[in-house]
């Protein structure tokens, strides 16, 4: 009797197991997940960009460092003109530093949005921050299964009064929040801008989109690419990194 | 009157003859003096009004165009070809300096100078802001700008690490003259470009636009920061006056390298066009109500005329004159009239806009709208002979149709019940 209790107790809560999996997650999560695969508690990652553009390209060399979802800060090594070009991105405010001048410059919120150092990526893309998690209302409107993977696309319309200049975003996911793509729209819901990941592999103990591509759509001939050398995550971070004093003593370690 | 009694006509010969017609219509016209004096006073009237309407326009556009271009933008300017629509770093002219002083060579050009423009982060101690940063040759820029001259504090730029900034972009800067600002870009290939300048002015254009986002610095220190050594977004071209500038214009497109697309003020301020044609529109309703009332006027006399004269006109069709005779005389009146009408109102119009022009009418503060559209604080109308010929023909013509509608009866007339008539 006894024994079959449990075999029946088993058998149920193993059935709400099932069930409970087949329910997809919410949005909100899918992006959470998302965001914090690539940033963890505390993140560094060293990646190349290269800028594409018909006349001309441009490789450079970055490294990075985040902490929570709000603070990062990026800082440039290669080519040796643009060394040591960085942003700090702490709370809602934002510093560059520019060693040419030795001088930090307090930037507009609003900068967040726009083309980052001349590239196709705005510092949100690049420091994968949670806005899409505040400003935006976020919905589940794909669900399918495509190579062993299920794969979700979530689409995140900012509120009215969010400081963005999109109309929509789609974002398409896999379930272990890899991120695939994200395509961004105008106000008239054109759309304007697609990333699309070009690598995934395991680094730093995590598997995730290690070469991105963005393209905008109504230029074929321009891209900007970012490919991820290094990564580590979950690793201790002095406090004083996010600071503009850390931004301006150009420390890489 | 005797050239009218010595050219009657022989029996037998009745064809339309237009020198007879004249004398005859002349004789006619004077037999109601009153009326006749009352519709070519009111021709003369509109035509003087209409010239002078015209002038003014013309006056106006001019001298908006005249401060528009002389602000900044230059009668023309020599850009790289698809600049104007994607003004991005990289499409620029190079070399520039070469360019420069070959357009300087040419007959009519007052000043040219090269730019370098480029959309940037301008920062002061606390506070930044996109801004349009000019990178400018101090001395051209005199030549060719009225902005230098703009100044509301402190001086123009002369060489070095200097801007001069609008005031409300120093303002929101908080910075003041003698202070830095650190202006941050991207350069034609991608780097950083980065440089800090002094201020050492700043300037009320009263344009909002300009004063709240240009920053103008030294070619050189710009050229340098951005990697952008004798290379230029825009020649900017100021020439003798507008119509020289479009020749100028003409001869340029002839020998403009296949990259290099030569644009006039139109294309350089739409705005400002738009206006004008907006106006100009306004002003053509206008003209075409008044030419509507004085037609109307005309209309009136002539068909008072037919009236009173049926029994003489069936007399003269009994006589044996063609009824398309008839019309023409009554067409030659109606040519006389206006004819007279014209050429009083072109002698009180003409000396009426040379007047006003040289004294001007005030019109108080412009205000900020007026400036906007660069409208000086006293409007001059120019005398044009367009003003003249388009008024004068489209008073003649309108007083032409408006005799012709009455006329036509006449061609209804049966000779033998006109004369019963009166």
């Amino acid at each position: 009797m006894m024994r079959c209790s449990i075999v029946l107790i088993f058998l149920i809560t193993s059935a709400f197991g099932a069930a409970e999996a087949a329910e997809p997650p919410t949005a909100h999560d899918l992006i959470a997940g998302v965001i914090d695969l690539t940033r963890g508690q505390t993140s560094y990652a060293e990646f190349s960009m290269v800028i594409h553009r018909p006349d001309w390209e441009r490789s450079s060399k970055l490294v990075a460092w985040t902490r929570g979802r709000e603070d990062a800060l990026i800082r440039f090594t290669a080519p040796a003109k643009d060394a040591g070009n960085a942003t700090l991105k702490q709370g809602q405010q934002m510093w560059t530093f520019t060693p040419k001048l030795n001088r930090v410059i307090r930037l507009p919120f609003s900068m967040m949005s726009q083309g980052w150092a001349g590239s196709d990526f705005s510092y949100n893309d690049l420091s994968r921050t949670d806005q899409l998690l505040h400003d935006y209302e976020l919905a589940l409107i794909g669900d399918e299964t495509r190579d062993g993977h299920r794969q979700y696309t979530v689409e995140a319309v900012p509120h009215d009064d969010a400081p963005v200049v999109w109309g929509k975003e789609q974002l398409v996911l896999r379930d272990d929040y890899v991120l695939l793509g994200q395509t961004f729209f105008d106000q008239a819901m054109k759309p304007l801008k697609r990333l699309e990941s070009r690598e995934i592999r395991t680094m730093g103990g995590r598997t995730f989109a290690t070469r991105m591509r963005m393209v905008p759509l109504d230029k074929p001939d321009e891209w900007t690419e970012i490919a991820y050398d290094q990564a580590q995550f979950d690793m201790k971070i002095d406090d004083g990194m996010f600071t503009v004093f850390a931004l301006q003593s150009g420390r890489t370690q | 009157m005797n050239v009218a009694v010595s050219s009657v006509p022989r029996p037998g010969h009745a064809p339309v003859k237009l020198g007879l017609s004249g004398a005859l219509a002349w004789r006619n016209l004077w037999r109601n003096r009153r009326r006749t004096l009352l519709s070519a006073g009111a021709i003369a009237f509109s035509v003087a009004l209409l010239t002078f309407a015209m002038s003014m326009q013309a006056g106006t556009y001019g001298t908006m165009v005249d401060n528009a271009t002389q602000l900044l933008h230059g009668h023309l300017q020599l850009q790289r070809r698809g600049y104007l629509d994607d003004p991005r770093i990289e499409n620029a002219l190079h070399p520039a300096a070469d360019r420069v002083a070959q357009i300087r060579a040419i007959p009519g050009v007052v000043a040219a100078t090269s730019r370098i423009a480029a959309f940037a982060l301008v920062s002061g101690y606390d506070r930044s802001f996109g801004a349009q940063l000019l990178g400018v040759d101090p001395a051209g820029e005199r030549a060719l700008s009225t902005l230098p001259n703009m100044l509301s504090e402190g001086r123009y730029i002369e060489n070095g690490a200097e801007a001069y900034a609008g005031r409300v972009l120093a303002r929101n800067l908080d910075v003041s003259v003698g202070g830095q600002i650190v202006v941050l870009g991207t350069g034609p290939s991608g780097g950083v470009a980065a440089l800090a300048v002094t201020l050492v002015g700043t300037f009320a254009s009263g344009i909002a636009e300009l004063d709240r986002q240009l920053l103008e610095v030294p070619y050189a220190a710009v050229a340098e920061a951005f990697e952008m050594d004798d290379s230029a977004h825009a020649i900017v071209v100021r020439a003798e006056s507008v119509p020289r500038a479009a020749a100028i214009a003409q001869a340029l497109r002839k020998e403009a390298r296949a990259d290099e697309v030569v644009l006039e003020w139109p294309a350089l301020l739409p705005d400002l066009e738009q206006a004008i044609m907006l106006d100009r529109a306004a002003g053509n309703v206008m003209f075409g109500i008044l030419a509507a009332i004085v037609t109307i006027g005309v209309l009136n006399s002539f068909l008072m005329t037919v009236f009173e004269r049926t029994r003489e006109f069936g007399m003269l069709l009994a006589m044996g004159m063609r009824a398309r005779a008839v019309l023409v005389l009554l067409q030659a009146e109606a040519l006389l009239l206006s004819a007279m009408g014209c050429a009083a109102g072109v002698a009180i119009g003409v000396p009426l806009v040379l007047l006003v022009g040289r004294i001007g009418i005030p019109v108080g503060d412009s205000g900020a709208a007026m400036r906007a559209f660069h409208i000086a604080d006293r409007l001059h109308p120019a005398l044009s002979t367009a003003a003249i010929v388009r008024s004068v023909v489209l008073l003649m013509v309108c007083s032409q149709l408006a005799a012709l509608l009455p006329a036509l009866r006449v061609l209804r007339i049966q000779p033998v019940e006109a004369l019963r008539a009166a």
